[in-house]
């Protein structure tokens, strides 16, 4: 046994915990070693001193002091329970709160989109019913915004009108991508009302009502896409491609290649974009 | 009319701790107020011999007690009431101890330096003559006043052990550590306490 060993062992042998192996190690280490033998009577002397510290005495009015403690905590806890109990109330209106600020957020945006889009697209949006939308939207899509009732009123005021033009099968309208009037002018078009519309929705010629339709749906891409463009991307950095047109044939394996060979000026080398 | 409260009396004295504690959960003050003055001055020793500070020991001791009967309702009803007890009182006392350190290092450490310098003198007087003689109380208070520098752990350890006397495996469930644990902070304990009472042993072997 060595020194640190001892060291220890010294708890358990001031308890009498020591195995019968350990206190004749630790007995035969002391009876050679002198400052083990010091070391431990250093021990067992400040033992006795902390077991022998004086005991202190609680004051007879010690009870006293704890019971005041606890009524005042309780009193303060039961003032605190009143002021929770208020604080519940409110809490318990929470999600009657929630709900109704929730319905004015999604009143106003509502209210706010339809003043938006009654203001934007008066001319082209009447909103009929879907169950007439085919019929009306020839003569209303140039004319003028009216009341619902308005509207109402024609279609009780025409009954035969609108089974005329059921029969009535119009030329088909031109696609905006088929349309051969420069944009600018379907816009001009568009901006001011169509002469069928200051008709007061009467049946006009159908190609003239389809070309009213073609300007009306350009105006209404056209607002869209500068809306989208002023908020949705940034045009700073847009690349403009020219194209020149080349027709492409398919080859027996399938690929494309164009029909006749490209002029070498023309020619470039191929480029992978990412975005 | 009198003899009633009494009897009363003699019953509560007569219930076990944990009979007493589960009366009290069930809201009699009595029963408490027994349990209060059984334990006491156990908790107060505990807590003076932790904190060396015997006004903030009062606090913190009537505060052990108003922990215990505000969660009375926690109590579970087979455990040793004592070891429940020593646990709320321990925390307490960690809680001052950790307080104390806290504003110690905010406050200054050239007052903490100076207060270790003073100890140290104290402690290794070195004109070691009969005029330097300290008496029991002195020791007392020095013994008292070295506990309280050992680090938090071994000194809750020891006191629990060496002041309070309890049992390692109730020490083991009062700061929640194993038992061969305990037994090795006590021991380190001891030895840290030894060590710095080597100047005041070697002193009076001298007087």
């Amino acid at each position: 046994m060595n020194c640190r060993r001892a060291d220890q062992l010294f708890s358990a042998a001031w308890e009498d915990e020591l195995t019968l192996v350990e206190r004749e190690a630790l007995e035969s280490h002391m009876a050679a070693c002198t400052a083990c033998r010091v070391a431990y009577d250093e021990f067992v002397r400040v033992m006795e001193a902390v077991q022998g510290l004086p005991r202190a005495e609680a004051a007879a009015d010690f009870a006293d002091g704890v019971w005041s403690r606890i009524r005042a905590v309780e009193s303060s806890s039961s003032r605190r329970g009143r002021v929770l109990s208020i604080g519940w109330s409110w809490a318990s209106f929470r999600p009657a709160l929630a709900a109704a600020a929730c319905l004015v957020v999604v009143g106003g945006a509502v209210a706010y989109w339809q003043a938006h889009n009654t203001s934007s697209q008066a001319p082209t949006v009447a909103t009929p019913s879907p169950a007439t939308m085919r019929q009306e939207s020839l003569p209303v899509a140039a004319a003028p915004a009216l009341p619902k009732s308005e509207i109402a009123k024609k279609h009780a005021d025409q009954p035969t009108r609108v089974a005329t033009r059921q029969t009535v099968e119009p030329e088909p309208a031109p696609s905006l991508d088929r349309d051969d009037a420069p944009m600018g002018e379907q816009v001009a078009t568009s901006a001011e009302p169509s002469p069928e519309a200051s008709m007061g929705g009467r049946v006009a010629d159908p190609r003239m009502m389809a070309r009213s339709l073609g300007a009306a749906k350009a105006s209404l891409l056209k607002q869209d896409s500068s809306a989208l463009s002023d908020t949705l991307f940034d045009h700073r950095y847009d690349v403009e491609f020219a194209l020149d047109p080349v027709r492409l044939d398919k080859t027996g394996k399938g690929r494309l290649t164009p029909a006749r060979p490209v002029p070498t000026e023309v020619q470039g080398k191929p480029a992978k974009v990412t975005f | 009319m009198g003899t009633e409260p009494r009897i009363e009396d003699r019953r509560v004295v007569s219930l076990s701790d944990e009979d007493l504690m589960a009366e009290a959960a069930e809201g009699s003050e009595r029963a408490f107020t027994e349990l209060v003055g059984r334990y006491r001055s156990r908790v107060l020793n505990l807590v003076s011999r932790l904190l060396n500070d015997r006004e903030a020991s009062d606090d913190i001791s009537q505060e052990v007690f108003v922990r215990v009967y505000l969660h009375r309702k926690n109590y579970r009803r087979g455990a040793k009431f004592s070891t429940w007890l020593f646990t709320i009182a321990a925390n307490l006392a960690k809680n001052e101890i950790r307080r104390r350190k806290r504003r110690r290092n905010w406050s200054s450490l050239d007052e903490l330096q100076e207060q270790l310098h003073d100890s140290s003198l104290q402690l290794m007087d070195p004109k070691g003559n009969r005029e330097a003689e300290v008496d029991s109380a002195q020791i007392q208070g020095i013994v008292g006043e070295a506990i309280t520098t050992l680090p938090e752990r071994y000194r809750l350890a020891l006191v629990l052990r060496d002041v309070e006397g309890l049992a390692y495996e109730e020490i083991a469930q009062v700061l929640g550590i194993p038992g061969g644990t305990v037994r090795s902070r006590i021991n380190r304990a001891r030895l840290m306490l030894k060590k710095k009472l080597e100047p005041m042993l070697r002193r009076e072997e001298l007087t």
